[in-house]
């Protein structure tokens, strides 16, 4: 019984604020400003949840974050699995210069980047696109993919990456062919990490696809709150919804994540 | 396997822009609005290749002919898609009633055949602060018509963001408008956008408990020392940091004479007026239950709530809030009395701007008179209980009904005094949030307070259009 | 193929997104430049960073940052390490619930959380003051927004609950990486429970450690969205960071030129903490 205590404990605090929410998508308004708060709604309502999607478009919200996350994923994957091979395994000058440069980038506080961006793309005309907040999202998560796929190839025997370039491949044949298919834990760790970073971002994505049909759920939720009301009973069906597929991944992929954390043996 | 998937993928992204052009189709008047084309088309599109591919998948790569003609014969339909009718833009938060605004815009669209396509922003003056000046900074053109807090106009005008309204109007549509929200439309002798919306600061009282309001802020003060509780605080008002905070202490300052920018322009409120004024709001947070404890993280809504809830006795607030006030759910419903605050009140408001990049400035001007004419404003008043600017809606019969303290506002909106305007509102109001702020948590005294907010602000008072000062 | 297409791409994704920025921000923090003048931006030299740092708003941002960091950060390193020992000794089969529970927080949008704490910590509505109240550990309600410390203390306990199953997951990693041979070794020589920990898992957990204090510290250093949601940067200042002083310069006063300077001053702190730890980890990591 002891043995459970302290995991039990540490579940509770990491998702009792979450059941609270839940709590709170579920409470009818007019009970949801009596103090002090039951803990159960006496008569608990769908109403909130049912007006997120009715009065919003929080649906395309939804899938507006599930299409930028994931094109900012496959993007920063797409070219940080070559340069950590660069840089860690074939130990290019040119794969450090990109460890340095992406440590630097990894610098600049966002706020930064939310004006100039803001022009450049408004010349280019890639304002309120997927395209306009993908690339920015995958370029933020670019050194955070970087760093761990560098760790992790490291961490890698020995004789597969000697196997790679004896086999008379090309670099680049080396690493599609050998080096990425034994990478698959590390991949979906740097994956996943690039996909909830750009699930999480608010600034750019609000100042470079505000538009109601490219707005991500951050941005919808952010605005929620207005002058004239603050519908907490919305907000909270907005964040339980938007709580429950990240969830599911979460617990699905949770081994996923620590072992490619694990495999890429840190330090170093 | 991978075929599969992507055909079923397609299949489904299909279903859903279907589903979405048949829901949208529902709303007649939504629909005009919005381009149902484009959905129509890739719904189409997605299918047919949905539908090939799985087919594909099916016979072996067999079947060729079918899903290519079909998919041609998609592509001929997306193709056909008539020249873009002439569209503007409006940038605005949320109406409280979505459909009469699409009912308005429609009924726009029927008359001139301009179709109006929405931007809606979030409620959060601040958010909307934000957004419109990245975009008119970087002179988008996306953005026709802007709905702006009557605070920004002096700013955008100032920095050549949008259009002059002058030319818009005759003599006698002028005259038509109320007087104080007209003004502040206009600066530098000039107006720069047509007001829709007014609002007026008002005190909202239990008057099962209070005989009759108080009739100036110190009176105020011991009413609410003396007969506020922990349970039912006296008085509750906007103190969170923001520009509400500034609204309210300006409500205060003015009734004690004083003023926040002086007759030169240089900045007035370090007087004994202002540290009066300051000194009121501080002394309401020292007496436990004169005013709401949670008070300073407090703006519009959640005070408000404190005041429905019956947790407060007398309650400032915009003039939007009567209707929250009676609504069903409010435990003060038929308990509540309005009158005017025991001082100046604030004048708040919306006005249309077009703006200075707009490519079709005549059909935004078109818009933004309609959306301002007494017609529209009817519909406003009498759906959504909004203040209107024409003066004429005052004394109508139907909005009379449906809005009764109407009658009382037409006089207290001739008293509400605009905030001052200048360029550097929004960085002068953000110096004194701060510093009133301070005050009020105790931080610093309110003369060092204002002393603070005065040093801050000098280098900007005084100036009204270039020579930005640092 | 070239092997410099290997590195090539990926630098020139950071240099369409990072380098013209950041170009455009040195650029501007030299010039007086304002929103509503695209036109006109006489050169200033380092008068938008003498301005800074002269100014007594600007290094209470800086304080109030580096309270928030080092709290929070010292805060997030003590319990991920504990709740990174709790998911390591769990059973096998409550693990993966403990570790999907541990992640939730961390996987939740920061404008989502900021919201969620702004509700709880509501000085009426709010269930954290009718918990303390029924437990008794309080008798009146808290403002937990509304004054000073505590705003500070909410924004940090906030950003400590969202943040520490990151530290958490990068200690567990090092801790699966001991050999249990260690241990073993360990107990011969009578190391064993607290002073096992501090003695012997401790020193082999520094490298992850020293990771995760990187990454946490240089967030913790560009905070912005929790403090914006919950409080603004009030009250009366009292929250305000470097990054909600740079929003503020730029939006409400509009002045792009202090704004670069500002935010190129909080990168280089960023950077001056990372090469810190870096040194700290290549002697650490050396033995």
């Amino acid at each position: 019984m002891k043995r459970l205590a302290l995991p039990l404990v540490a579940l509770i605090l990491c998702t009792a604020p979450v059941l609270w929410q839940l709590r709170t998508a579920l409470t009818p308004t007019d009970e949801l400003y009596r103090v002090p708060q039951a803990w159960l709604p006496a008569r608990p309502t769908l109403d909130h949840l049912a007006a997120v999607f009715a009065t919003r478009p929080f649906g395309r919200n939804l899938l507006n974050s599930a299409i930028v996350a994931t094109g900012a994923a496959v993007l920063a994957l797409a070219l940080a699995a070559p340069g950590a091979y660069a840089a860690s395994t074939l130990r290019l000058r040119g794969g450090r210069l990109l460890l340095g440069a992406a440590l630097a980038a990894a610098l600049v506080p966002p706020i930064s980047l939310v004006t100039p961006l803001f022009r450049i793309l408004n010349r280019l005309g890639g304002l309120n696109t997927y395209a306009g907040l993908i690339v920015p999202h995958a370029a933020l998560a670019f050194p955070v993919a970087l760093w761990v796929l560098a760790a992790y190839f490291r961490g890698l025997p020995r004789e597969l990456r000697e196997a790679a370039e004896v086999d008379g491949c090309s670099a680049a044949g080396a690493l599609w062919r050998v080096l990425l298919p034994a990478s698959v834990p590390g991949l979906a760790t740097a994956g996943i990490l690039a996909f909830i970073a750009s699930w999480n971002e608010f600034l750019l994505a609000l100042t470079l696809a505000g538009a109601d049909r490219v707005q991500t759920v951050t941005v919808a939720i952010a605005f929620f709150p207005g002058i004239e009301e603050f519908p907490w009973g919305e907000i909270a069906a907005a964040s339980v919804i938007v709580i429950v597929p990240v969830v599911v991944v979460v617990l699905l992929l949770q081994r996923r994540i620590v072992s490619g954390l694990t495999a890429g043996a840190l330090g170093g | 396997m991978r075929r599969t998937i992507l055909g079923w993928l397609l299949l489904a992204v299909s279903a859903e822009r279907l589903l979405n052009v048949y829901l949208l189709s529902r709303h007649p008047s939504i629909f005009e609005q919005v381009d149902w084309r484009a959905p129509l088309a890739v719904g189409l599109l997605a299918g047919i290749a949905g539908t090939a591919l799985l087919l594909r998948v099916r016979t072996g790569g067999r079947a060729r002919k079918p899903p290519l003609a079909l998919l041609t014969l998609a592509l001929g339909i997306a193709g056909w898609m008539p020249a873009d009718a002439e569209t503007v833009t409006l940038a605005q938060f949320k109406p409280r009633d979505p459909a009469s605004e699409a009912e308005l815009l429609a009924t726009f669209t029927a008359r001139t055949g301009v179709r109006v396509r929405q931007r809606t922003l979030p409620n959060a003056s601040d958010v909307q602060h934000q957004q419109f000046v990245t975009w008119l900074a970087a002179r988008d053109s996306g953005v026709d018509v802007y709905q702006i807090d009557q605070i920004w106009t002096a700013e955008f005008a100032a920095a050549g963001w949008i259009r002059p309204a002058g030319a818009e109007l005759t003599a006698g549509e002028r005259a038509a408008f109320l007087p104080a929200p007209l003004a502040s439309a206009a600066w530098g002798g000039r107006l720069w956008a047509l007001p829709r919306f007014t609002e007026s600061g008002l005190l909202y009282y239990r008057r099962d408990v209070l005989p009759a309001p108080p009739r100036s802020w110190p009176e105020l003060v011991r009413v609410a020392t003396a007969l506020g509780t922990t349970g039912r605080s006296g008085y509750v008002f906007q103190g969170k940091q923001y520009e509400g905070l500034v609204v309210n202490f300006l409500e205060i300052l003015w009734a004690m004479g004083g003023r926040l920018l002086g007759e030169d322009g240089g900045v007035a409120v370090d007087s004994p007026a202002g540290v009066r004024a300051l000194e009121i709001l501080a002394a309401l947070l020292r007496h436990p239950g004169a005013a709401s404890p949670g008070v300073l993280t407090y703006a519009e809504h959640d005070s408000l709530q404190e005041f429905r809830e019956g947790r407060a006795l007398m309650h400032r607030n915009w003039s939007f809030a009567w209707s929250l006030v009676e609504r069903e759910g409010s435990r003060v419903r038929g308990r509540v009395g309005v009158a005017p605050l025991p001082g100046p009140a604030s004048l708040g408001g919306w006005h249309l701007a077009v703006s200075a990049y707009s490519r079709r400035p005549a059909a935004a001007w078109a818009l933004a008179r309609f959306l301002t004419s007494a017609e529209a404003q009817r519909v406003k008043a009498l759906v959504e209980g909004r203040l209107p600017t024409v003066g004429a809606l005052y004394d109508d019969r139907e909005v009379l009904r449906a809005n009764p303290h109407f009658a009382a506002l037409r006089d207290a909106l001739a008293l509400a005094r605009p905030r001052p305007a200048t360029p550097f509102y929004a960085r002068l109001s953000g110096i004194l949030q701060v510093q009133i702020s301070r005050a009020l948590v105790g931080a610093v005294s309110p003369r060092e307070a204002l002393a603070e907010a005065t040093r801050q602000m000098a280098p900007l008072a005084g100036a009204r259009s270039a020579g930005l000062p640092r | 193929m070239r092997k410099a297409a290997l590195w090539a791409p990926g630098l020139a994704l950071l240099a369409a997104v990072f380098a013209l920025p950041l170009a455009e921000a040195v650029w501007t923090s030299l010039h007086q430049v304002w929103l509503q003048r695209p036109g006109e931006a006489p050169f200033v030299g380092v008068e938008n960073f003498a301005l800074l740092l002269a100014s007594e708003r600007f290094w209470a941002a800086v304080r109030h940052t580096g309270l928030f960091a080092v709290t929070s950060v010292a805060l997030e390193l003590t319990l991920g390490v504990g709740l990174a020992l709790v998911m390591h000794r769990t059973r096998a089969r409550g693990r993966a619930l403990v570790r999907g529970a541990a992640l939730v927080p961390w996987a939740l949008p920061t404008v989502v959380a900021g919201l969620l704490w702004a509700w709880i910590l509501h000085d009426r509505h709010g269930v954290a003051n009718h918990l303390l109240v029924s437990l008794g550990a309080i008798s009146t309600p808290l403002v937990w927004l509304g004054e000073p410390a505590l705003a500070m203390s909410s924004i940090i306990g906030a950003d400590v609950w969202k943040t520490t199953p990151f530290v958490a997951l990068i200690a567990l990693a090092g801790l699966q990486s001991i050999d249990r041979g260690v241990y073993e070794a360990g107990s011969l020589d009578g190391a064993t429970g607290w002073r096992a920990f501090v003695h012997l898992t401790l020193p082999l957990l520094r490298p992850a450690l020293l990771v995760a204090l990187l990454f946490r510290t240089v967030d913790a250093v560009r905070v912005f969205d929790l403090v914006y949601v919950l409080t603004r940067g009030g009250p009366g200042g009292s929250t305000e960071t470097v990054s909600v002083l740079t929003y503020m310069i730029l939006f409400q006063e509009l002045d792009v030129g202090r704004a670069s300077a500002a935010g190129l001053l909080t990168g280089a702190a960023a950077g001056a903490v990372a090469l810190v730890y870096l040194r700290v980890l290549r002697w650490g990591g050396a033995s």
